[in-house]
């Protein structure tokens, strides 16, 4: 797995280094080329005063030259060489360098005639065999108007003076000096090995700087992290809090509570659910094994054991009915109902359903008054909502008082066709409208062990969604209850 | 020894009501928390079985009243509430046990019947009663190791004397502890227990372990040998 840590450190390190390392040898090469110019700068002034000492007069070619005023050509240690040559034939002058001993005496600065350019730096081999640095200058030498007012060169012992004579036209010259490169060649390298030397230190300080840098901006997300990977089931109460907020990860860690908050509500209702069914089925499970208890004990309670054998037949029935209305709701909560639309006679439907509870409205003395409209329909699923009416109206019977009305409408209006189921029930207050529609909620927390067990209308809810109705449940004076569906045509 | 059990689920009730009965108490039915206030607020029971959730008046509101009036009957809540707060709330609101549902009739009988030895003071479950032992827990009487086979009510009778050795009992007093309070029964039906109870456990022309007192009613008498 990719670490962005190391990504970034790869990248930040390698780039910043790609941009130190150029930039040295940028500047190494400017330098050096500088420093090089600077020294045949140096060299070729060198050569022009030469060339400047250099004169034609009536055809011959005079050099004046006194090595006092440039001593570094007759210098014992790290001499300077020159040699002034005419025509590129004719060796006019060289300095006293080339006198030191014979292997200098025999060498040459100049190498092949080549008059072509007029300035040019090379690289050479000195007389003394070290590396040099040569320039070379080929020049006219200027006349000399004056020449008979000073005096002849072998009056002034300090100058060395040659002559050549070569008749009317003009002559070219060329200078050449040159001087070793150790020092050049020195400042280059130091300058090199300082540079590397900067630039390893700066690398080093850079990387140092990106780990410390993506250590504390990075704390942040090692904090999430480390939080993130303290969850589990038993800690969803918990929430991320970063000790270092930061702008980036604020829309992260907010999502993530809430995604908490989603989670842990999720396995709450998880959880409060299995409780309630196991709650649920406590009580007929107790009946059911205390039943078999008793009666394995005494059998001989004939009366007894066929009520038992009733009970337990009841009980089995509230089990199945339980399981059903479960399933029910895993498959609403899955996704995986069915629903099969086509039109539904209303009418027809709600005396349907009505009849299986009749002999329950009549122990209570309630009167039913199907107050739909014959031959109005609604596009809906027929089986799930026969299975809504079924629990409006067996809850409406169960908790009406004794004597009073259960009443269905219908209304259609302004577009919308609204089913109403209304009764009259003792003890509800407003609080109750707003939870009971959850399941296994029931007025009364008594486990009676009957028919109801607090799906019914969990069931209505979540069929209503299915088929596109919007629920509204209100309390009307004299604990009229009226429960409303509501859908577009 | 007579019990209360209030339950709101019938049929749970009933099977309770049918079994308490054949293992020998006479038992009233509630299913309501009123109604079973008012049975308990009536009669003197040996023991309460109280569900928690029931209609009208929760089962601890109906232990808060009972003990709020002074009433000291061993109660037993009866619950499928199960948790640690349920149970702890229940007893510190005075039950003296609790028993979560589901639950084995036989734990339930173990249960009341030390609930009654408590009332009692007797933490034996066997009496010893002259040459009788009477296992209260299995519910059996033995002479010199043989067993008696004696009837739930005559088994009732004989618990509930030997429990209260000296003091006598009126037939009224007999048959409001050994039968259903709504059940009508006369006292010749007292006379005939006695007289079946006396000829089951009476050897020869030894004096009988149940004494009449004329005009007064019956009694177990002190003299009869204590508890084993």
């Amino acid at each position: 797995m990719r670490s962005i840590r190391t990504y970034l450190v790869i990248w930040l390190l390698g780039g910043a280094g790609l941009l130190i390392v150029s930039a040295g040898l940028v500047l190494e090469g400017t330098i050096a080329r500088w420093l090089e110019g600077e020294f045949d700068r140096a060299l070729e002034s060198r050569a022009r005063a030469l060339a400047t000492l250099t004169e034609e007069d009536e055809g011959e070619v005079e050099f004046e030259f006194a090595d006092e005023f440039m001593p570094e050509f007759k210098s014992r240690t790290d001499p300077y060489y020159f040699e002034l040559w005419l025509d590129g034939e004719t060796l006019l002058a060289r300095s006293a360098s080339f006198e030191i001993d014979e292997e200098r005496s025999g060498s040459s600065l100049l190498r092949g005639p080549d008059l072509a350019a007029a300035t040019r730096f090379a690289d050479t081999r000195l007389p003394d065999g070290r590396r040099g640095r040569l320039v070379r200058i080929d020049f006219v030498p200027q006349i000399d108007d004056e020449s008979d007012d000073e005096l002849p060169p072998g009056d002034d012992p300090s100058l060395d003076s040659a002559e050549v004579s070569l008749g009317e036209e003009r002559h070219t010259a060329t200078v050449l000096v040159a001087r070793e490169r150790g020092t050049l060649d020195g400042q280059t390298s130091r300058l090199r090995w300082s540079l590397v030397g900067f630039t390893a230190l700066l690398l080093s300080t850079l990387a140092a700087l990106i780990v410390a840098s993506l250590k504390v901006g990075l704390r942040p997300l090692d904090d999430l992290a480390g939080q993130v990977q303290g969850f589990d089931a038993k800690s969803l109460d918990r929430r991320v809090t970063l000790a270092l907020p930061s702008r980036e990860l604020a829309p992260v860690v907010e999502q993530l509570n809430q995604l908490l908050t989603r989670l842990q509500n999720a396995f709450d209702r998880e959880r409060q659910l299995t409780s309630d069914i196991a709650h649920e089925l406590k009580t007929p499970i107790a009946e059911l094994r205390n039943l078999c208890e008793v009666g394995s004990r005494w059998p001989e309670d004939s009366a007894a054991t066929r009520r038992f054998f009733a009970n337990a037949l009841a009980i089995g029935l509230q089990l199945e009915s339980i399981v059903v209305q479960l399933l029910a709701l895993a498959r609403y909560d899955e996704g995986s109902q069915d629903v099969r639309v086509g039109r539904v006679v209303v009418s027809s439907i709600v005396s349907e359903t009505w009849r299986p509870l009749e002999e329950r409205a009549q122990e209570k003395s309630l009167t039913f008054q199907n107050q739909v409209q014959p031959g109005a329909v609604v596009e809906t699923d027929r089986e799930m909502f026969r299975v809504v009416l079924s629990n409006l109206l067996s809850n409406a019977v169960d908790h009406s008082r004794p004597g009073t009305a259960v009443t269905v409408r219908l209304d259609e209006s302004g577009g919308r066709s609204s089913l109403t189921v209304s009764n009259y029930a003792a003890g509800l207050d407003d609080d109750d409208l707003a939870v009971m529609f959850d399941r296994f909620w029931r007025k009364d927390s008594a486990r009676s062990g009957g028919r109801n067990v607090g799906l019914g209308l969990a069931i209505v809810q979540a069929f209503s969604d299915l088929l596109g109705f919007e629920i509204e449940a209100r309390l009307q004076p004299d604990s009229l209850v009226q429960i409303t569906l509501s859908k577009l045509r | 020894m007579k019990v209360l059990i209030i339950e709101d689920s019938e049929r749970l009730l009933y099977s309770l009501g049918r079994g308490l009965t054949k293992a020998g108490y006479a038992v009233d039915l509630a299913t309501d928390g009123k109604t079973g206030l008012a049975f308990a607020e009536t009669y003197d029971y040996d023991a309460i079985v109280l569900d928690l959730m029931l209609p009208f008046l929760s089962g601890l509101e109906v232990l808060g009243r009972l003990r709020k009036g002074g009433q000291d009957t061993h109660i037993l809540i009866l619950s499928a509430k199960s948790s640690v707060e349920d149970r702890v709330t229940g007893l510190e609101m005075g039950a003296d046990d609790y028993l979560v549902k589901p639950f084995s009739f036989d734990e339930l009988c173990a249960r009341l019947q030390a609930l009654v030895r408590r009332r009692y003071r007797a933490k034996n479950p066997r009496l010893r009663v002259g040459p009788l032992e009477i296992d209260t827990a299995g519910r059996r009487v033995c002479r010199e190791g043989e067993s008696i086979p004696l009837t739930p009510s005559e088994y009732a009778l004989l618990e509930f004397l030997a429990h209260r050795r000296g003091r006598v009992f009126s037939c009224d007093q007999l048959l409001e502890q050994l039968y259903r309070s709504d059940r009508d029964v006369s006292h010749n039906a007292v006379e005939v227990l006695v007289s079946s109870l006396r000829k089951k456990i009476r050897r020869g022309d030894e004096p009988s372990i149940v004494e009449t007192r004329r005009g007064f009613g019956y009694l177990i008498g002190t003299e009869a040998e204590g508890m084993a």
